[in-house]
């Protein structure tokens, strides 16, 4: 930090929309580079402080997705479920997808926050405000390698095991990464002057999952959910998640680099923006 | 926040004078009065924002002002600056655009290197987590790294004096401990330019007085901007002062001078406020304290006492502007400026009131310390309640501290009297005895008295 010591900082009015796109894409890396440290105290507090008040303390990261997979597995066996079309027992294939969907859920909902959450400390210390959205999507993503683990096992137990292509997910889940966090930074800078944003964007979600075919099999469907299947920019982000633990695949390769490609520069947009107009969003937040 | 670009504030090569650490130079600050209009604008300057337009920022929209408006200062190492001024004139504004957390809406702020704030103590501490993991915490919130925090830990212990406590959750901690702990970790930064923000509104008196010392004998590195309502931290702290008064600077300089300046129009403000209404200054007005108040020394007969072993006179004026004709208490109080308590108090009981007077109290061996300025409270009640109450009338000051005398608050010697037409009204008081005695009072009535006491606290 020693170069924060010797810094000269300036502050103006509209200074930051007079910085180059780029410029302030390098400037906000660099303030995450010397922010490593304190993204790490942050992510100790909300990732293990969260239950410091419960016996069961950190057992509860297992146990919700635990118990998902139970009710999966419960609803199997009693035969309620329309099994479709699928080489794989159906629930591996519901599990394995609604785990990635909970992902791009989670990474929305940690980076909508980004500003509300931190409105105690964000009036009362200046630091690098990227750093909670940093500190809150590792926080899911922790949360999200907990319920892998346990959803892979769960695959095991119904007798499928994931080939050797499934090491790419990190990779194939990225695009899902950006395009949440570039939807969840909008939201939360409008969301500290209008509220009405989060409940929409929350009802809009909720309906875009029955657009994405990770509880049914696209093939199943009607004509006119299976075109709004392929407008929706999910269907190949989440899928392609889903088929590489899965298949071993990409769920429509060519669509899904598309789409990879918009999430990207999304995701790039939106963090500008956020450069940009953070401290105007700040000062509404008194 | 962090600007790539970067100015040199150098130190002035001509006249030796220590390096500008912060400067602010024309800056303007505005909001908005209405909710649900500030949340529009926000909307607007959002989308302005998304298509890349720009923002006039110097002229005002509808039911927005200038919370500051033309501020100009500059502040350089080892000075300690402080800001006076009433509630939501800007100060804490001005704290806040000095800290980075907002942006000025016209002019510009520099700062060089580290900036420690204490706008609000112990801002991220987490209830759950320990002292310990919460300095680690707090610490790297304010920019210091792992290996800064490890050397300086015990420091921060030390002056936090959390003791036992130090791996318990801070919820379970005082609010005086947490208010120990946020300001430790905020000096130990050992910051270019230390922001505070009416930092003595909490905590204890020893805690109090242990960060004023420290303050005060604090690297001579340190920049220090003080905001405080009450002028008399002011004046013991810094040797600079800013009066800021709706969003301006209403003065600027030594700090006796501005605090002066700033009590006066304070108390000019509340008299007038007072003719007006009665919501400033409190009572109901039949009797009032309009004329000069004034403190000396009984040997020295000036203004800052000599030495605290003197006695202190204060003298006062009243009008009498409806006769009252019920018994009228006048009292004297002296308040402790760190402790914030009534340090002495002296009372006198007049059966009426029917012209104007003047009031003089005695105080003898207060435990004044030097430097410290204790401002002193003049009150009259009936059996009604408030006539008229008047704090900071004056102030006592005392040039050098003797020894410290017992503390005991059963008060000081004092004899308080009180001239009404050609009647003087006179009482005195001794201090309580080792015995255990009640305290000797005695009361006289010079010229007598043409009407019998209705009431009387003595017997």
């Amino acid at each position: 930090m020693s170069s924060t010591a010797e810094r000269t900082r300036v502050y103006r009015s509209n200074q930051r929309s007079e910085l180059g796109i780029f410029r302030s894409w390098g400037v906000m890396a660099r303030n995450l580079a010397e922010s490593r440290e304190l993204i790490w105290e942050l992510f100790k507090r909300d990732f293990f402080a969260t239950y410091r008040k419960s016996f069961l303390g950190v057992a509860w990261i297992i146990a919700a997705p635990f118990f998902g997979i139970i009710t999966w597995i419960l609803l199997q066996r009693s035969g309620v479920l329309n099994t479709g079309q699928l080489d794989i027992p159906y629930p591996v294939y519901v599990l394995i997808g609604t785990t990635m969907w909970g992902l791009f859920v989670n990474l929305y909902h940690a980076a909508s926050a980004t500003l509300t959450a931190g409105e105690s400390l964000v009036l009362q210390i200046n630091y690098p405000r990227e750093v909670l959205l940093v500190e809150r999507v590792a926080e899911q993503l922790a949360n999200f390698s907990i319920s892998l683990v346990l959803a892979l096992a769960a695959m095991a137990i119904f007798g499928v095991v994931p080939g050797l292509r499934a090491l790419y997910l990190p990779l194939v889940a990225l695009p899902l990464f950006f395009f949440a966090a570039g939807l969840g930074l909008i939201t939360s800078m409008i969301a500290v002057v209008a509220v009405d944003i989060t409940k929409l964007a929350s009802v809009l979600l909720g309906l875009a999952m029955w657009a994405t075919p990770i509880i049914y099999v696209s093939a199943d469907v009607n004509s006119l959910l299976q075109s709004l299947i392929a407008v929706n920019p999910l269907t190949y982000l989440v899928c392609s998640a889903r088929d590489i633990v899965l298949f071993g695949r990409l769920y429509d390769a060519h669509r899904y680099f598309l789409c990879a490609a918009g999430a990207l520069l999304f995701f790039l947009m939106a963090w500008r923006l956020f450069f940009v107009a953070e401290d105007r969003i700040i000062e509404r937040m008194i | 926040m962090n600007a790539p670009a970067v100015f040199p504030l150098v130190p002035n090569a001509r006249d030796g004078s220590p390096e500008v650490v912060a400067s602010v130079s024309r800056v303007s600050k505005k909001f908005c009065r209405r909710l649900r209009r500030s949340m529009a604008y926000g909307v607007k300057d959002l989308a302005a924002n998304f298509v890349g337009l720009k923002i006039d920022r110097t002229r005002l929209r509808k039911d927005e002002f200038w919370a500051l408006e033309d501020i100009n200062f500059e502040i350089r190492r080892g000075e300690r600056l402080g800001i006076i001024g009433l509630n939501g004139c800007g100060k804490t504004t001005l704290l806040r655009l000095l800290g980075g957390i907002l942006p000025p809406d016209v002019g510009e702020i520099r700062v060089k290197g580290r900036v420690g704030a204490l706008i609000a103590v112990g801002a991220g501490f987490h209830p759950h987590m320990t002292g310990r993991e919460n300095i680690y915490l707090n610490g790297s919130l304010l920019g210091m790294s792992r290996q800064e925090l490890d050397a300086k830990f015990s420091t921060i212990t030390e002056f936090a004096e959390v003791g036992d406590f130090l791996d318990s959750p801070v919820a379970v901690y005082s609010s005086g401990m947490r208010v120990r702990l946020g300001f430790a970790v905020a000096t130990a930064l050992d910051p270019d330019l230390l922001l505070l923000d009416e930092i003595f509104a909490v905590g204890d008196m020893v805690f109090r007085q242990r960060c004023i010392d420290h303050l005060r004998h604090s690297s001579l590195d340190t920049a220090l901007v003080l905001v405080h309502n009450r002028p008399n931290y002011i004046e013991l702290l810094c040797d600079r002062a800013i009066w800021i008064d709706k969003g301006r600077v209403a003065a600027e300089g030594p700090v006796d001078e501005v605090a002066d300046a700033f009590l006066q129009e304070t108390e000019r403000q509340s008299a007038r406020f007072a003719t007006r209404s009665t919501r400033l200054r409190a009572g109901s007005g039949e009797i009032r304290f309009d004329g000069q108040t004034r403190t000396y020394g009984l040997k020295s007969g000036t203004e800052a006492v000599r030495d605290r072993g003197e006695q202190v006179i204060i003298e006062s004026t009243f009008t009498c502007r409806e006769p009252v004709q019920d018994p009228v208490r006048f009292s004297i109080e002296l308040e402790d400026p760190v402790m914030g308590f009534p340090l002495a108090v002296a009372e006198c009981d007049v059966p009426e009131v029917m012209a104007d007077g003047t009031l003089r109290c005695m105080f003898s061996g207060l435990p004044l310390n030097a430097n410290r300025i204790y401002p002193v409270t003049l009150g009259i009640s009936g059996p009604d309640g408030r006539i008229d109450v008047l704090p900071s009338a004056t102030t006592v000051q005392v040039l050098q501290s003797g020894p410290v005398p017992t503390r005991d608050p059963s008060r000081f010697a004092h004899e308080l009297s009180i001239d009404i037409g050609r009647k003087r009204y006179k009482k005195a008081h001794e201090p309580r005895q080792a015995s255990g005695q009640p305290p000797a009072t005695a009361e006289e009535h010079v010229q007598p008295s043409p009407m019998k006491r209705a009431s009387g606290d003595v017997a």
